[in-house]
């Protein structure tokens, strides 16, 4: 018997039940009756395949334990809660689960950015003094000395608390900020979360209660 | 509506699109089925409880389970019988009886608890024929034991292609009308199933006679 490639041998393993059954294509077969006339293995295994077959084809059939036969006309099922309840099921899952992202979305969304702290004003500071317009102020400080006033209290004998410093922002850079969140209710980031959250809640409530309402009909449908 | 002739069962068998012939009077009895007709519905009930009971009893494992998706089957089938086109009456109500099976064993999660003696032909009953002996009944009860272990040790598409194929006796495209597949993957489930059946009842095989001893 010469070696055959073990994909092949396997192959022919595999055809074995369809040739039991006259179910193999003329070419597969004839390849598979020139295999079994050198390979006694495969001889053997045709062989024992045959005896489960045959064996299987006398199981015995067991008696019916009672008749089955209907007593009353069942009554009809509404359609819609045998063909839609598996698109129900997996349409709330889908909408549960967008529901959960969206819901999880906005929560990581609304983490802050700290807001400022309120300060006092400059003119609220006793002792203090604004550094606007101060040419080595605005170079130490490395920032454009138009844009910023910074305000250092100077030192005074008394208070033991260190006044607050407030940095004014200039209007253009408010302006700036003010463009960047947008006008009041429109489309921002978090208002997106928000109204996609509104949005799958209803659908998500709707098809719970479809779903609440095709399982009690199944349920008042079935006999018995 | 069924109203073409069948020809006689041994000749289709040899057709490759066999579409399995109809009793005598069942495409009438189909046809009153399907205007409502409950008594002729119940014939057809009566033709095919043994099938459907043998194929849920193999699927769930469980007399009592068996007995509740046959019925469901049943009922299913008459709820939907005015839907059926051309489409052979065997495997349509299999395909029922399939699905009824899944559902239950879904709702229910079968543990193989079930009694192997509702196999027996006639359980605790005389042997089935007077010319077998106590012990060569014993040994066949046996035999069916062993063949069960086997089955429930096939995945479940497995143990459906080899109930439909080797113990209820459909061809390849019934069991593929059945199991709503193709033909070849009804041949590679069926080819699965069989060396799988070989391994396990190998294992057993002092339980079977010389001519199919494994």
């Amino acid at each position: 018997m010469r070696l055959l490639p073990r994909g092949e041998h396997r192959r022919h393993r595999q055809d074995l039940s369809a040739y039991i059954d006259g179910r193999l294509e003329t070419r597969r077969r004839q390849a598979l009756e020139r295999h079994l006339a050198q390979c006694t293995s495969c001889q053997e295994g045709l062989e024992t395949l045959r005896r489960v077959v045959a064996l299987l084809r006398r199981v015995p059939q067991a008696p019916v334990p009672r008749s089955f036969t209907l007593t009353s006309t069942p009554a009809p099922r509404p359609s819609w809660t045998v063909s839609l309840a598996t698109p129900l099921r997996y349409a709330t899952a889908v909408a549960g689960l967008l529901f959960l992202v969206v819901v999880v979305g906005d929560l990581v969304a609304q983490q802050p950015s700290a807001p400022a702290a309120e300060v006092p004003q400059v003119q609220d500071i006793p002792g203090a003094r604004s550094l606007e317009g101060t040419a080595d102020a605005g170079a130490a400080a490395g920032a454009p000395a138009s844009q910023e006033k910074q305000v250092i209290p100077e030192a005074t004998a008394a208070p033991q608390s260190l006044p607050l410093v407030k940095i004014e922002k200039a209007p253009e850079t408010r302006a700036e900020a003010a463009q960047e969140q947008g006008p009041p209710g429109g489309f921002t980031v978090q208002n997106v979360f928000r109204w996609g959250e509104i949005a799958l809640g209803a659908i998500l409530a709707v098809l719970v209660a479809l779903m609440a309402v095709q399982w009690w009909l199944r349920r008042a449908n079935q006999p018995g | 509506m069924l109203h073409r002739r069948w020809p006689s069962a041994p000749r289709l068998r040899s057709l490759k699109h066999s579409i399995e012939p109809m009793e005598g009077d069942e495409p009438r009895l189909l046809q009153e089925s399907q205007r409502g007709d409950l008594a002729a519905f119940n014939r057809l009930v009566e033709r095919y409880q043994g099938q459907v009971y043998n194929l849920a009893l193999r699927m769930l494992r469980d007399p009592d389970l068996a007995a509740d998706a046959t019925q469901e089957a049943f009922i299913s089938a008459f709820r939907a019988i005015r839907d059926l086109r051309g489409t052979n009456f065997r495997s349509w109500l299999l395909s029922i009886a399939a699905n009824a099976c899944r559902d239950l064993m879904r709702a229910a999660k079968a543990r193989p608890s079930f009694s192997l003696d509702a196999l027996d032909t006639t359980p605790g009953a005389t042997p089935a024929s007077s010319e077998e002996s106590p012990d060569d009944y014993a040994i066949r009860r046996e035999m069916g034991r062993a063949i069960q272990s086997g089955l429930e040790a096939l995945s479940h598409d497995h143990r459906l292609t080899l109930v439909l194929v080797d113990i209820q006796g459909l061809s390849y495209e019934e069991a593929a009308r059945v199991m709503r597949c193709s033909v070849g993957t009804v041949k590679s489930r069926l080819s699965r199933a069989r060396h799988h059946m070989r391994e396990l009842l190998g294992r057993r095989r002092e339980l079977f006679p010389d001519q199919f001893r494994l």
